[in-house]
């Protein structure tokens, strides 16, 4: 496999992948840094 | 490799091609044989015993030279050998020895004789090889286009023989001297050489020493390259052109990707509305009315808006899924400082603060906002908005630099490998830089 056609192979991933981290709504800089202010509980109660 | 390298038929000047046949003479000074392989084209041979040069044209075998000549180096390939090399089998009839006339910097050149196709030229410069033609264009010295290529000037300087054996078709001689100009477009290279006599270019194509190799079955090893030839290319080199064309198509489709899901996406405020903080009730958590988040799943921005001046605002802001308590928290600030120092008005921090929540699922929510603030703020009301399905410009900045990265390394080993070509030049477009960098 020619360097071109890896590089095809990682742009084709990187367009695919924008298309559906947006379409799911999925911030990905929040995966790659995982801010500190905000975290996940599943079912807690505020109430 | 299929067919001959572009090149025309060769060469001013050696004579036409006779099919001549093997040959053998006593040598006229030492009496050793000397095999004639291209007899009939060949105009002299050299004894390998003595190292006399012999003029075969004459009935008498008169001798040229009886020079005794340094070799520096063994031949790689001996003399006889057979090769295919451009689909056309090729033997070695001599072998030259030329050096830059610092006697310092040698290289090795091997006669190919065909007697179908005539001769071409092996040449081995510190283990980089070229399959030279001799070309008869009529080719501008100062600026060489040939076959269409425009060609750079890459080095001007002399040659001169120190050591020849097997035959030639002209009467080479020991110390022979000419004026050399290379011209290089990558892998190819053109040289033009000035004797008193005349003016000779030669066209010459870069070989992987694994095609020598698998020309030349008899012999076992090559030695290893030495830096990096002029007409020499890199793997990086060969694979950029089509890098870059591959990273503005892939430009353009993230832009129209981003384009599109700008257009598609919802931007849509599910609640706005104000929180009430009072230093007072230091402890109070505001529940906001539920509110729907629409679309199976997306992302949610908490958007913070405070009238902070020179103090600041802390939330405490829980997302809560009321069918089924999932708690997203969130901690949000805002801070918004300002004044004069030395005449000079600065400010910092806004009163304002984006949030952006990833993959939020759809459902029935409400907010849970606990408060506190700078000790100025006893009591304020400020705005906090849930925004669904926004894009962040984030994810096509990311997309962006992954896709730049492969385009930028391969522009950068290229160019160190540019500036490694040049090194050894004295017309180099990388004068003033410097690289330790290989490819």
């Amino acid at each position: 496999m020619s360097l071109k056609n890896i590089y095809l192979f990682i742009c084709l991933i990187t367009c695919i992948g924008l298309a559906s981290a947006n379409f799911r709504g999925w911030v990905i800089w929040n995966s790659i840094f995982p801010a500190s202010y905000v975290h996940t509980e599943p079912g807690s109660h505020h109430k | 490799m299929d067919g001959d390298p572009p090149s025309p038929e060769p060469q001013p000047e050696p004579p036409p091609v006779r099919r001549g046949l093997l040959r053998e003479f006593t040598c006229p000074s030492c009496g050793g044989t000397v095999t004639i392989r291209a007899a009939g084209n060949s105009i002299t041979a050299v004894c390998s015993s003595c190292d006399a040069i012999i003029d075969v044209t004459d009935e008498n075998f008169r001798i040229l030279s009886k020079a005794k000549m340094q070799r520096r180096t063994e031949p790689l390939i001996p003399l006889g050998s057979r090769g295919i090399l451009f689909g056309k089998t090729w033997e070695v009839i001599g072998y030259m020895e030329r050096s830059d006339g610092s006697w310092e910097y040698l290289w090795q050149e091997y006669l190919l004789f065909n007697p179908y196709h005539g001769f071409r030229w092996l040449i081995n410069d510190h283990g980089h090889w070229n399959f030279t033609t001799m070309i008869k264009d009529d080719i501008s010295v100062v600026l060489p286009v040939y076959e269409g290529r425009t060609y750079d000037k890459y080095l001007a300087g002399g040659a001169r023989v120190c050591y020849v054996l097997g035959e030639f078709y002209w009467r080479v001689k020991d110390g022979d001297e000419v004026s050399v100009k290379d011209f290089i477009h990558p892998p190819y290279l053109l040289s033009y050489e000035k004797s008193e006599d005349e003016e000779i270019w030669s066209h010459s194509v870069y070989m992987e020493p694994s095609e020598i190799l698998r020309a030349f079955p008899s012999v076992e090893e090559l030695p290893a390259r030495e830096g990096v030839a002029p007409n020499q290319m890199s793997l990086l080199g060969k694979a950029y052109p089509g890098v870059m064309r591959v990273f503005l198509l892939t430009l353009a489709a993230l832009v129209a990707i981003e384009i599109v899901i700008r257009f598609t996406s919802r931007n849509e405020v599910a609640w706005s509305g104000t929180v009430h903080y009072d230093s007072h009730e230091p402890n109070k958590t505001v529940l906001t009315p539920k509110f729907e988040l629409k679309r199976y799943m997306a992302d949610v921005v908490i958007e913070m808006s405070a009238p902070v001046d020179n103090s600041w605002l802390e939330s405490e802001i829980a997302l809560v899924n009321a069918d089924n308590d999932n708690t997203v928290h969130v901690t949000s600030g805002v801070e918004y400082y300002h004044g004069v120092d030395g005449g000079e008005s600065w400010s910092e921090g806004s009163n304002q603060r984006k949030i952006f929540l990833s993959s939020v699922p759809a459902g029935n929510y409400y907010l849970a906002v606990d408060t506190a603030a700078d000790a100025r703020i006893p009591a304020a009301d400020y705005t906090v908005r849930v925004i669904r399905d926004v894009v962040p410009l984030s994810n096509f900045m990311l997309a962006v630099l992954a896709v730049s990265a492969f385009p930028l390394i391969t522009w950068w080993r290229r160019r160190a490998f540019e500036v490694k070509r040049w090194s050894n030049s004295d017309f180099s477009p990388y004068a003033n830089t410097s690289s330790d960098h290989d490819d």
